[in-house]
């Protein structure tokens, strides 16, 4: 899923069809390639990129396929989602902020009467 | 991309640059350093009434002021007798791709339109990428947006992957990124690639375009109050922000103090893998906010139009947690969900709004939308995931990359003052870089006294000092 590649299934081999909304996975630059003073967390790493499109040939997931962007460009790299999306959230009220709201309708309310 | 393509497509930078823009900066030196900004600027040959009417024809501006009284009231709970600024918001999330950002996309895609490209890329993780996309689909261009959107472990911001969700719903191609600079040579690699045209974020038109937001705030002001704003608080990062509003207000005759708002992120790195995740959200960043003033044209042309520290008055930081107290009392007590990056500004507002009387007016000078992922309740629940503590506390207890400390009342908001003396030391420092000081023509003092505003004695003593070094 696009929203956090780290929970993508790993690959699986199955088919997907030609034609299908798809995301491909690159290595863009292995760590030794990379610029020149970075952080060492940041240099230990590869420098990755993910693209979505629609699949140009059926191909197992977890193989390199071509897809063609929105855009219109053809980029090659590995299949690694089928109909990626997004899932992000809302989220839960954390307890500070309703702290803070308690305490600024008390001051109002106190103004008003005043 | 290998590390041999991606220095030989650097060496091509000029000249990529030139194509996408259709800008010839080198004909803009005009001595060892300096450079003629106002002619960067001319480039855009339209006056700012004629912007404002493209951008009519676009569906962008002309949003609405308001004047946030519970704010102002709330305020006022805790300020000395006879203090309390009255608050203004500015509601730029009325446009279209819901920021102020549409303003910059709008000329932007327009002056693409009108050179014939086929279609516009931009690099950004933040609302300029859904502007340029939305612009551009109402002009049936084609449009890339590159994000740094993941750490190394998959893991991406909220809000950056909702920007990547609007993107894509305007019919963008989003190539997201993991941390680094590199981003940069991927950019120069599509641009070269499809010939598109390069809407940066530190082009002349994406400045002129904000300067229609400074122009309607006296307007607005004007009509709501009689007079122009006292103080306009405007979000800082790249620049282009404070540079097109101040550019504005000027036109538009008024004397406002302009302060630039950053977020304190001070400590984490900005091209750090680590670091990456552990900041709520990607606005005003103190990260980009500090180079970008002091070395503007670290950005993504060769010579960068947004050049905050000609405009600024002052600079000031407010934390995370203030952001986070801002947009909560924007929804509970003016009724409008809003998303951060207007709300930075307003934490400041709300800080100085104490310090000043109440006859005194401040514009927080945007607002931005809000949703999935630019939400406070999923970005403090992406801060704790990431090891990062929240909780109520005053705002010096707040550690970036840390502790998130929410302030319980509004007198425990303040704001920290960046001193602009030092900075403008470190612009001259870095702008003389390579150049013996004895070198400077004239004309690079000159320019060198509009870039830092410093009096022609106060910056001779600067450049003696350096000298000395």
């Amino acid at each position: 899923m696009s929203s956090d590649t780290s929970e993508s299934p790993p690959p699986s081999g199955q088919l997907v069809g030609a034609g299908e909304w798809v995301r491909v996975h690159r290595v863009e630059l292995e760590p030794s390639q990379r610029s020149q003073n970075l952080p060492a967390d940041t240099a230990a790493v590869p420098f990755e990129s993910w693209v979505n499109g629609r699949l140009v040939d059926a191909t197992p997931l977890g193989a390199q396929a071509d897809i063609v962007t929105l855009s219109g460009r053809k980029v090659r790299g590995r299949l690694v989602e089928r109909r990626p999306g997004y899932n992000h959230t809302f989220g839960s009220p954390p307890a500070p902020l309703l702290a803070s709201v308690m305490r600024a309708r008390e001051l109002l309310a106190a103004a008003e009467t005043e | 991309m290998n590390s041999q393509a991606s220095g030989t497509v650097v060496d091509r930078r000029d000249a990529i640059m030139r194509r996408s823009v259709g800008i010839d900066y080198d004909s803009l030196r005009v001595g060892r350093i300096a450079w003629d900004y106002e002619k960067l600027m001319g480039t855009v040959d339209r006056d700012v009434q004629e912007v404002a009417q493209i951008q009519l024809q676009r569906g962008v501006g002309s949003t609405q002021m308001f004047e946030a009284k519970r704010l102002t009231e709330l305020a006022r709970t805790v300020s000395a007798p006879g203090c309390g600024a009255r608050i203004f918001i500015k509601d730029e999330a009325a446009n279209p791709a819901g920021s102020f950002k549409d303003r910059r996309a709008s000329l932007s895609v327009h002056e693409a339109v009108l050179r014939g490209y086929e279609g516009v890329v931009a690099a950004t993780s933040g609302n300029y990428g859904a502007a340029v996309a939305s612009q551009a689909a109402r002009s049936g261009l084609k449009c890339i947006v590159v994000q740094e959107a993941f750490d190394s472990r998959g893991k991406g911001q909220p809000e950056i992957l909702e920007k990547a969700r609007v993107c894509e719903d305007f019919g963008a191609e989003v190539i997201q990124c993991t941390v680094g600079p590199e981003l940069f040579y991927l950019f120069l690699q599509v641009l070269e690639e499809t010939k598109f045209f390069n809407a940066s974020l530190y082009t002349p038109f994406s400045v002129a375009g904000i300067e229609t937001l400074g122009v309607e705030i006296v307007e607005d002001m004007r009509t709501l109050t009689g007079k122009g704003p006292d103080l306009v608080v405007i979000t800082h990062a790249g620049g282009g922000n404070v540079t097109g509003t101040a550019r504005g207000l000027k036109i538009a005759g008024s004397t406002a103090q302009v302060v630039g708002a950053s977020v304190d992120l001070r400590g984490l790195h900005m091209a750090s893998d680590r670091d990456f995740n552990r900041k709520s959200f990607t606005t005003g960043h103190s990260g980009f906010a500090m180079p970008f003033t002091t070395r503007p044209d670290r950005s993504d042309v060769p010579f960068s139009a947004a050049r905050p520290l000609r405009y600024l008055d002052r600079m000031v930081l407010v934390t995370q947690g203030e952001v986070f107290y801002a947009t909560e009392m924007l929804s509970k007590c003016e009724g409008l969900q809003r998303g951060p990056a207007g709300n930075t500004s307003l934490a400041a507002a709300l800080a100085l709004a104490q310090t000043l009387p109440c006859d005194s007016t401040i514009v927080v000078q945007e607002t931005e939308y809000t949703g999935a992922g630019k939400h406070p309740w999923a970005q403090l629940g992406f801060a704790v995931e990431n090891g990062v503590e929240v909780k109520t506390g005053d705002r010096s207890e707040n550690i970036p990359g840390r502790m998130i400390a929410i302030p319980e009342s509004p007198d425990e908001l303040g704001v920290t003052e960046v001193d602009l003396t030092r900075t403008r030391e470190s612009l001259i420092r870095q702008a003389v870089e390579g150049v013996p000081i004895v070198d400077l023509m004239p004309v690079d003092i000159e320019f060198l006294a509009d870039e830092t505003r410093l009096t022609p004695s106060e910056l001779q003593g600067t450049l003696d000092s350096l000298a000395r070094e």
